[in-house]
């Protein structure tokens, strides 16, 4: 690896160093910066503690809060069945004398008959006479256990439970699910999406620094002029490229898209809160300002002209389309045929899938999305300004502008 | 007499059951005497077969149930017991009903699971079946270079899209992908200005849509309304793009600067929507300047603010290796500018360039100095936060030239000083305060451009941080290598300018001529070539100035 260290004080400063990165070194250096790892943050799923995704893995979130709201609703359900259970169990008591078809015999009994409504089988059915055999220990136990007030009291409690849990769980995922739907700025989301970001710079830097261990794996292309293999291994555009795609297999790892960069400090629950404040009192105090301001006629006006002018631009470009659908493929097609063929090269390189034969035969979708216009445009404007001073002039010819080709970049991976 | 004890318990079990039949059931036994058998003897044949016993469990009536359920109830009346014919309806077995209600709920429960897969795995196409099978043909006759029948095909699908049943959204990204594709091949076409029209229009349909947006209590969806400033900015720095490769497009410099400026304060306000401690503080600095300005005189005659260099510990973080990177916890407010952080940067360093091609340096200045902070504030890359000082340097420079030729011009004419003042009393007077405070300025944009300069060559040459960079690196990080080797040349063409106006001056051209070459191998290391002809013009001039 090729590495520059200004103080010119050690020999050969000129020359590329080699450095190989020593694997013992790199643990160290792993070890060294204490990875903290901040649980991510939400409103409702929070008894999850530290698996909650990150807040911009938006299929992580709704599949945990599912979750949620699913063993929420178990434990409602288990509480409602044991709320049944309860009330279907008790026995009901009734005076002998109340019941027209025992009382004939006397009207002033004091006798009770107790009959509970969960039977086994049917009341009055044969299973009313049932052998009776005595009982063994353990059931003698279960059933002292059972009349005593601890059954009563612990069985109140898992109801309890039940309840509280249940509730407390679904509510929780119903927040959590408002927050996903009703929420238009999320700042949690948006932080979490730059830190990405700025996390998959450092990772291609990395791993550019690393570099391709040579004793693992070599790259060699054959010269078309000597016919030689030349060793191409860490050849630096590789290498970049290379790098590049191991980050972006490592941000499409399971673990990385659902938490995210692991030592990004998310905000808490208050600075959210100020976040989304500030962002609609200050539109609201953007429109006041629009409203208020004495050259608004002026702007206005402005606007009009603008809409206006969209309005003629699209009737220009659509007399253009029609003007080069009519006479393009005849005449002029077959004049500028020759010329195009040569200029372009520059013009980055539509991708096919690759089993391609005709256009019929390709997924449509799949290759528009590849080929997607606007990311592609995202590429091609990435330009940095070097302006260069110079002792002789200060105008025009100093500035030198150009463009990063990124774009063949992106496809010399693929 | 084991039998006789046998039979006696059973006499004893039997007459308990007798019992507890009398005391339940005798109305039922009354009524049914037909049905049932006597007591004990349907006692007798249940302990005979049980399971005949359950069969006549089943066929009890249904209604005589009830009817004793009823009669336990709680606020049951007695005397309004309903008493109805009986048609004995068989029951079915619980546990067949339960089961085939099992499966009944496992269907239903894969199906919906299938229909969510389907739906999220199936990659949705948005556009109506014409439209993409001429999509289709399209970017099949792209790929194979054949651009005019790539761009009829485009065409095509644009119109057909239009035609549709349904109302197109113009906004949509299928549309402007569309119309997109179809700039792309003019400019494979060589037809310049057709493409640039198509950019002009695409970015007049966002700027007014979201200008009434802003301006109308219209409720759009954030995620969309980003993306759309994120696209707006996009084709006007293509567009501008498209300007400066071409010259005979036909828009000037000036309409084009306005065109930027609005689309960029548009964004830039979305952006400070989020977060306005940027904007406050870049206010607060430039009250600051307007405040020292009046201190020293002439309400006109403005000083240009300080400035403080920005290469710090602060805005850089560094590894223990020596390795620049971004520490994800600096600036926690980064996020305000994404999703359009690329373009707002590349738009500010595109205005620069336009100003500078106009010689409108104190406005580069301005501008160069809020997208400085904006991007340290934005955790950009490094070696882009390293350029940027480094440009503003040279900007500070070029200013510095202008403002020296001014200088020497009005010292010579100061006729022309006595034109440009409205009121002539006290003359002199006027005179001397204006070119004091020329040469104020001067002195200052020499320090400042020392200080842009100097700050990031004491950065990298600190020998307690060791700060490594990659040397031969196209893509990666290229500008830190590119910055220092900048800001050494810098230097030494600064040092020589102040040499060549003011020879009293205590300048080493020694060190000046050891600066170049240092910047010239470095360059040559990273592959600077922009920089390397103008190290070998200046190298010349410094060894002129020495034989001198």
């Amino acid at each position: 690896m090729g590495l520059y260290t200004p103080p010119p004080g050690e020999e050969n400063h000129n020359k590329p160093k080699i450095e190989k990165v020593d694997p013992k070194e790199h643990d160290d250096d792993n070890n060294n910066s204490n990875i903290l790892f901040y649980s991510r943050p939400s409103i409702g799923l929070r008894l999850w503690g530290p698996l909650v995704p990150a807040s911009d893995c938006n299929w992580g979130l709704w599949l945990l809060t599912g979750t949620q709201i699913t063993v929420g609703y178990i434990f409602l359900r288990r509480f409602r069945v044991s709320m049944k259970n309860y009330f279907m169990n008790r026995p009901i008591t009734k005076q002998i004398k109340d019941i027209p078809s025992l009382n004939r015999f006397s009207q002033d009994s004091t006798g009770t008959i107790q009959f509970t409504k969960q039977s086994n089988g049917h009341f009055g059915g044969a299973q009313t006479f049932h052998i009776q055999r005595s009982p063994s220990k353990l059931e003698l136990f279960t059933n002292k256990y059972k009349s005593s007030k601890w059954y009563k009291y612990i069985g109140h409690l898992t109801r309890f439970t039940y309840l509280l849990l249940g509730s407390v769980l679904t509510s929780l995922a119903v927040l959590e699910a408002m927050r996903l739907l009703l929420l238009d700025y999320d700042p949690w989301a948006e932080q979490a999406k730059a830190a990405r970001e700025q996390q998959f710079y450092n990772d291609a830097n990395q791993y550019y620094r690393e570099g391709i261990d040579p004793s693992k794996t070599r790259i060699r292309v054959k010269d078309p002029s000597s016919g030689k293999l030349i060793d191409i291994t860490n050849d630096d555009s590789l290498r970049s490229n290379i790098a590049m795609a191991r980050a972006g297999v490592l941000h499409n790892k399971f673990f990385f898209e659902w938490f995210g960069p692991v030592n990004m400090k998310p905000f808490d629950f208050n600075e959210f809160l100020t976040f989304i404040e500030q962002y609609e009192m200050n539109k609201e105090a953007m429109k006041e300002a629009i409203l208020a301001n004495p050259k608004r006629l002026l702007k206005e006006q402005d606007l009009q002209n603008c809409k206006k002018l969209e309005l003629a631009l699209d009737k220009q470009n659509r007399d253009n389309r029609e003007t080069f659908l009519n006479m393009g493929t005849k005449t002029l097609g077959h004049q500028m045929a020759g010329t195009v063929s040569n200029t372009t090269n520059s013009s980055p390189v539509v991708i096919l899938p690759p089993n391609a034969r005709d256009p019929d035969h390709m997924a449509f979708i799949d290759t528009w999305e590849t080929n997607e216009p606007w990311n592609r445009l995202g590429l091609d404007i990435h330009m940095s300004a070097r302006f260069i001073p110079s002792s002789t002039v200060y105008h025009n010819n100093d500035e030198n502008f150009d463009d990063d080709d990124n774009s063949n970049d992106s496809d010399e991976k693929k | 007499m084991m039998f006789n004890r046998a039979s006696s318990t059973q006499n004893a079990n039997i007459s308990k059951h007798l019992k507890l039949l009398t005391r339940i059931n005798t109305t039922h036994i009354q009524n049914k005497r037909s049905l049932y058998l006597s007591t004990t003897n349907r006692f007798n044949y249940i302990n005979q077969n049980k399971i005949l016993a359950t069969k006549v469990v089943k066929t009890l009536p249904y209604f005589e149930q009830k009817k004793y359920l009823n009669l336990f109830s709680k606020n049951s009346n007695p005397s309004n017991i309903p008493n109805p014919p009986l048609p004995p309806q068989p029951q079915e077995d619980p546990k067949a009903k339960k089961t085939k209600s099992n499966i009944l709920r496992n269907v239903l429960v894969a199906t919906i699971l299938a229909l969510t897969a389907l739906l999220v795995l199936q990659p949705y196409n948005p556009f109506p079946s014409i439209v993409s099978k001429e999509l289709r043909q399209a970017l099949w006759a792209e790929r194979k270079h054949d651009y005019l029948k790539a761009l009829t095909h485009y065409i095509n699908a644009l119109s057909n899209f239009e035609q549709g049943e349904h109302k197109v959204n113009k906004l949509s990204d299928e549309y402007t992908g569309i119309e997109l594709k179809i700039m792309e091949m003019y400019l494979n076409l060589q037809m310049h200005k057709e493409a640039s029209l198509v950019l002009l229009e695409l970015c007049y349909r966002y700027y007014n849509y979201l200008n009434d947006s802003l301006r109308n209590d219209k409720k759009v969806n954030f995620e969309t309304i980003s993306r759309l400033y994120c696209r707006d900015l996009r084709t006007v720095i293509k567009f501008i793009d498209i300007q400066l490769q071409n010259q005979n497009t036909g828009m000037d410099v000036n309409s084009t600067i306005k065109l930027l400026e609005a689309h960029l304060k548009l964004a830039e306000s979305e952006v400070f929507m989020k977060d306005m401690e940027i904007p406050t503080n870049l206010l607060k600095d430039a009250l600051q300047s307007q405040v020292t300005a009046t201190e020293g005189g002439d309400k006109n005659m403005k000083i240009t603010p300080k400035f403080v260099n920005m290469i710090t510990d602060e805005n850089l973080s560094m590894d223990s290796k020596g390795f620049l990177f971004i520490d994800l916890n600096s600036n926690r407010k980064s996020f305000i500018f994404e999703p359009m952080k690329d373009e707002i940067f590349i738009a500010k360093d595109l205005l620069d360039t336009l100003y500078l091609q106009k010689n409108d340096f104190n406005k580069a200045i301005v501008n160069k100095r809020t997208t400085l902070a904006m991007m340290s504030a934005a955790n950009c890359e490094p070696g882009m936060l390293m350029m940027t000082q480094a440009n503003l340097g040279t900007v500070y420079y070029m200013r510095l030239q202008q403002l020296r030729e001014d200088y020497k011009f009005f010292k010579e004419h100061p006729d022309k000083v006595k034109e440009a003042l409205i009121d002539q009393e006290n003359f002199d007077d006027k005179y001397n305060i204006f070119m004091n405070n020329m040469e104020q300025n001067i002195n200052i944009l020499i320090e400042n451009t020392k200080e842009c300069y100097n700050g990031i060559l004491l950065f990298s040459n600190d020998n307690k941080k060791k700060l490594k960079y990659n040397l031969k690196d196209n893509y990666i990080d290229t500008k830190i290598g590119e910055t220092i080797s900048l800001c050494k040349y810098g230097m030494a063409v600064l040092n020589m300018n102040i040499y060549k106006e003011d020879s009293d001056a205590n300048v080493d051209l020694h060190y000046c001529k050891r600066l170049l070459n240092d910047a010239k191998t470095l360059a040559s290391d990273i592959g600077f070539i922009d920089i390397l002809k103008q190290i070998d013009i200046e190298s010349e001039l410094v060894d002129n100035l020495l034989s001198n």
